[in-house]
């Protein structure tokens, strides 16, 4: 059977399963339309059948839908909380509510106005899990991937957005070939209450009578109940084909209270759902075409259930993440080969450049002379040679500035000359410059580090005497200030100290003599700093 | 999902899939990465070869007129010895022929090993080094022209370049140094002359084929 079909995890190919209390029934759906279908009791032999028929077409994708009496719906309010203490509350409920079946879900639908502000919740369970778990069984054995189980009443839920004119208070009537007659009531678009009624076999006994007659005991049943507010009028959408809807038209009741609307499911299959060919009253096609249309989330599947369905979505994920890696890979990969070529082109280039000078510049340097150094460092020499030549120091030029003094003080007679160059002016070159013990210091220079212009200085530290000398220490004081005077009145020079005097008259000195004693020796000591300056 | 509820043959495929196409994936990028890498550096290289020749072709006229401009001086630097080996031989024999000449009472000399000098002025030695060698003049002079005399025949005759560090003049005689008329013997002057030579950085001397 069906041995053609055999498929393995495959995105498009999925199908929805249709159980009710005596049939399954299996649609395929293929490029957004269902396909063939297949039908199968709710027997042992069914499930034989079933298990064969899963084996043959393999792990596809599959949306478990349920019509059965054996779904209860219970209106409570639990605490208006959330995460893990709101899961905690329902499970209190729902061992409270449904003890006996792991099918079980709860709707949060709205708040009260009052008190506490309660939540308001719809608690749904499916009270005989013995109709589902043999078809799970075979569906897990076979490791067919479970999306979810539905209901036709939540699925109805969803389905009421397309349905034209919604109202407040909502109740739709649908045919099912393998469950009956389903009528689900919303109030503001939220399922309150749902009934199923097993009907005769189709064309054995006319269906409207029946109907009207199922319509009006929910009706009154709604009221009793008081989920119908007496001033507002409870629409009435009927689903069936253009037969059928003919029929109710002309037995219900025409009243304020009720507003009737006569959906054919034809029509609106082909208009919602893309479905062609409805020519039956049953709505078995709309609701399993909406259900593989729409996807929802899982709402009665346990999650060892829906474990292949997860695997199939990781699976689905890693294909896709692999595919997105190659084309990733080939892209970046791409990238890099190109800049890879860009960069070979451009070193090919740059290469055929430098072998095109690199030939010019040989060709240029054999016409140059050989040299020891680069022409940079010939230069660079000269340079140097030129910097040390300019300070290239001559002590005659001292000599010839102290020369020039003395031709106007004849008296004074040198003992002792030192010379020395220096760019420091104050560089001390002799033990003239620190002055005697016992000896005044008299006009020591108050040179200071400051830019003189002077590329270097020479130094003479002089030390004379005056001859001959009567002992006239006045005037020989006198004829050494003119001394210096005379010097420093001179052209380039640029300081003169007198450093030590034949007598120190100080008030910090200690001073002794006798004055019939012959006139001692007229010693000084004088330094002197030339300023070099050579004219480039 | 716990682990233990994995259905590891349903992921089988997916998962090899998946690993096949990080290999390929990272397979092709790391490929093409390195290939790049190398290619950039490959550029890189070619490019600062090119520039560095360019910059040297273009530098040839400059160098042409740097070698233009400064290698006669750079020869005549090299003869006088400032550059290549010191002319040590010629020092001696100038002195000897001016002391002879001027008539000197007493000329001693001693030239020390040379060493590298730092000069208290700025100069930009580059990759070069200044070094010098102390000659040390002990001197009896009729009167200080002479030294001025004996530093001039130096100047000129003997090549080379000197600096004078330091000299030191005193009377030697019974009577007073006249500047412009010494006696015979007068003065002693002790000098001591710098003979300047450049070197390379590492010491080794710059050496010319002529």
């Amino acid at each position: 059977m069906i041995s053609s079909l055999k498929l393995k995890f495959d995105r498009s190919p999925q199908r929805s399963i249709f159980l009710s209390a005596d049939k399954l029934a299996v649609y395929h759906w293929a490029n957004g339309k269902l396909g063939s279908s297949y039908l199968f009791d709710v027997s042992a032999d069914g499930q034989k059948y079933f298990d064969r028929y899963l084996k043959e077409t393999g792990r596809m994708a599959t949306w478990f839908l349920i019509d059965l009496v054996e779904e209860e719906y219970r209106q409570d309010t639990i605490p208006h909380v959330f995460g893990g203490d709101r899961k905690a509350v329902i499970d209190r409920k729902k061992m409270r509510l449904f003890r006996e079946t792991p099918y079980f879900y709860a709707d949060i639908q709205d708040r009260e106005v009052d008190g506490r502000k309660d939540d308001r919740v719809l608690f749904m369970g499916l009270t005989n899990p013995d109709l589902i778990t043999p078809w799970m069984k075979l569906l897990l054995e076979n490791r067919v991937p479970v999306a979810g189980i539905y209901s036709v009443p939540q699925l109805t839920k969803l389905l009421i957005k397309y349905i034209p004119e919604p109202a407040e208070h909502m109740l739709v009537v649908s045919l099912q070939s393998i469950s009956g007659l389903r009528q689900t009531f919303f109030l503001k678009q939220q399922l309150k209450i749902s009934r199923l009624v097993d009907m005769p076999r189709f064309g054995t006994q006319p269906y409207a009578p029946i109907i009207a007659e199922e319509v009006e005991i929910i009706r009154r049943y709604l009221n009793s109940m008081r989920l119908i507010d007496a001033d507002k009028p409870l629409h009435i959408y009927y689903i069936a084909d253009q037969k059928l809807l003919g029929e109710i038209r002309k037995l219900t009741t025409q009243i304020p209270s009720i507003e009737n609307y006569y959906i054919d499911a034809s029509t609106f299959g082909e208009q919602k759902n893309n479905i062609r060919g409805i020519t039956t009253p049953f709505s078995d096609q709309l609701f399993n075409s909406h259900l593989l249309k729409l996807k929802p989330g899982n709402f009665y599947a346990l999650p060892e259930e829906t474990r292949y369905y997860q695997m199939l979505k990781a699976s689905r994920f890693m294909y896709a993440a692999s595919v997105c890696m190659v084309l990733g890979g080939m892209v970046w990969g791409g990238m890099n080969f190109m800049n890879a070529i860009v960069n070979k082109k451009q070193a090919e280039i740059a290469s055929k450049k430098s072998e095109f000078y690199s030939a010019r510049y040989q060709l240029a340097q054999e016409k140059l002379p050989d040299t020891p150094v680069s022409p940079a460092d010939l230069q660079l020499v000269v340079n140097i040679a030129d910097t040390l030549n300019k300070h290239k120091t001559d002590p005659l030029d001292v000599l010839k500035v102290i020369s020039r003094g003395l031709d106007q003080y004849p008296q004074i007679q040198v003992d002792d000359i030192e010379l020395a160059p220096s760019a420091d002016p104050n560089r001390k070159i002799s033990d003239v410059d620190k002055g005697g013990p016992g000896q005044g210091v008299v006009g020591v220079s108050t040179i200071g580090a400051v830019d003189t212009g002077y590329q270097y200085y020479q130094i003479a530290a002089m030390k004379g005497h005056i001859s001959p000398f009567d002992g006239n220490y006045r005037e020989a004081l006198d004829m050494i200030n003119r001394f210096a005077d005379s010097l420093r009145e001179i052209q380039s020079v640029y300081d003169v100290s007198i450093v030590t005097l034949p007598l120190d008259v100080s008030s910090s000195a200690s001073l002794q003599g006798a004055s019939n004693t012959a006139p001692g020796t007229a010693n000084f000591s004088v330094r002197l700093v030339l300023g070099i300056r050579h004219e480039s | 999902m716990k682990a233990e509820k994995i259905d590891w043959t349903v992921l089988q495929g997916a998962m090899i899939t998946f690993i096949i196409s990080i290999v390929i994936s990272g397979g092709l990028i790391g490929m093409t990465w390195y290939y790049k890498d190398k290619m950039q550096l490959e550029h890189n290289r070619q490019k600062a070869r090119f520039q560095n020749i360019s910059n040297q072709y273009l530098a040839v006229d400059q160098e042409e007129r740097l070698i233009r401009e400064f290698y006669p001086a750079f020869i005549e630097l090299y003869n006088k010895g400032i550059i290549g080996h010191e002319r040590r031989l010629n020092w001696i024999e100038t002195l000897r022929e001016a002391g002879e000449f001027m008539k000197l009472p007493a000329l001693r000399y001693s030239i020390e090993s040379q060493s590298r000098f730092i000069p208290d002025f700025p100069v930009n030695t580059g990759s070069f080094q200044i070094y010098n060698s102390s000659m040390k003049l002990n001197l009896e002079l009729l009167h200080e022209g002479d030294l001025d005399k004996l530093l001039d025949t130096l100047s000129s005759k003997a090549p080379g370049t000197y600096s004078i560090s330091n000299c030191k003049l005193r009377q030697t005689g019974s009577g007073n140094i006249n500047l412009e008329h010494a006696n015979r013997g007068n003065i002693n002057a002790e000098c001591e002359l710098r003979w300047l030579n450049i070197k390379k950085a590492d010491g080794t001397e710059i050496k010319l084929t002529l």
